[in-house]
């Protein structure tokens, strides 16, 4: 084991170390900020959708029979669920402190990414579903007052949309998963060690 | 303003004391990869920037770093490499390319033979190498007293083994 140690230092003396610690410094501002913005970037995107969805129900598109309300309804309660899960996936991420040791940081980290799990499964298609429900709940009333071309054509736009966002939320998926797949086998290589925290997990 | 400027020279001390450290975890972690271990170290020296404001000083410099870039390198996943490599890095701040050192070569047998451990025995393996104590690695992993005997034991077996095999 000596002999390894001796060997350790001297690796560590002939390792070139001349990096800028201003240069990590300005990269790790620009991180930050582009993390919150990608954080808070989903947040505000789908809070302008709401207020913008909500002001045209009222302003331009005031729908009057049940079943159109309840299309509304649907739609934006759909968003609302959507912007609730995305302020609670900050709130867990956060909770991830790197400062921790390992057995409570990849624990968080876990929780996390099984939080997300369970958020791209069924609750991102049973929101999907809802508000998909709700969009074609508005259109018996909307056909009264629009032509029969402009109905298809939003029909058509509501689908390719739709595709698009089932094409991103997939990759996002596929992505998170593989990082679940790995963090589960680093947890359980800890958990089987008697993690102090390990207990709590199970 | 103050804090700002005391924060950016408190970064840089403990950027120039302790680089080799987390640079050396770094390339055992991943197999003597330089690479991947410079794309690790600057993510841990961006944690560590990140952490520096709630550090609260109930353990030394050294322990609070070994814990950041032990998980940093726990949960450095393959898919979620988007941090900018150190090219990108060194064409942000022009000057200081970073030049290849033949000599780390000569211990990439150590650092291959370190890279075939399971991942957290990897970095205990590493701390044993550093010299830590047995209660330091057990304040950085968070695993308990008697599994870490255990498990060090295990280790210390299995390395002989793969050094053997190198």
């Amino acid at each position: 084991m000596q002999d390894l140690i001796d060997t350790w230092k001297k690796g560590k003396e002939a390792l070139s170390t001349n990096s800028s610690a201003e240069a990590l410094i300005t990269l790790a501002k620009q991180k930050k900020r582009s993390v919150l913005y990608a954080q808070y970037g989903n947040v505000l995107v789908l809070t302008i959708s709401l207020v913008g969805l909500t002001l045209f129900f009222i302003f331009v598109a005031p729908f009057q029979t049940l079943l159109s309300h309840i299309g509304m309804g649907m739609m934006l309660g759909g968003l609302a669920l959507r912007i609730g899960i995305e302020i609670a996936s900050i709130v867990k991420s956060g909770a991830i402190q790197l400062s921790s040791d390992a057995t409570e940081a990849t624990k968080a980290a876990f929780l996390f990414y099984h939080f997300r799990k369970r958020v791209h499964g069924h609750v991102t298609i049973a929101i999907a579903g809802v508000y998909a429900v709700g969009f074609y709940f508005l259109t018996p009333e909307f056909s009264q007052y629009i032509s029969f071309q402009w109905m298809v054509l939003m029909h058509l736009s509501f689908l390719l949309g739709g595709a698009f966002l089932i094409w991103v939320i997939k990759k996002g998926i596929k992505k998170e998963m593989g990082d679940l797949v790995q963090l589960t086998s680093v947890r359980n290589e800890i958990t089987a060690e008697g993690g102090n925290h390990a207990g709590q997990m199970q | 303003m103050n804090g700002a400027i005391a924060k950016e020279a408190e970064f840089e001390s403990l950027h120039k004391e302790y680089l080799p450290m987390v640079k050396q975890l770094c390339l055992g972690y991943v197999k003597g990869d330089r690479q991947r271990a410079e794309d690790l170290t600057q993510e841990v020296y961006i944690n560590i920037w990140n952490g520096l404001d709630k550090f609260r000083r109930d353990a030394s410099y050294k322990t609070w770093i070994y814990r950041i870039a032990v998980n940093t390198c726990l949960l450095h996943l393959r898919h979620s490499a988007k941090q900018k490599p150190v090219s990108e890095l060194q064409e942000i701040h022009d000057g200081m390319p970073e030049p290849v050192d033949r000599n780390e070569d000569s211990y990439k047998f150590l650092y291959t033979a370190i890279g075939e451990l399971p991942h957290l025995e990897r970095l205990i393996m590493m701390m044993l190498l550093d010299e830590l104590s047995y209660e330091e690695i057990g304040t950085i992993t968070g695993i308990s007293a008697v599994h870490l005997r255990v498990k060090i034991h295990r280790i210390k077996k299995k390395m002989r083994q793969l050094i053997k095999q190198e």
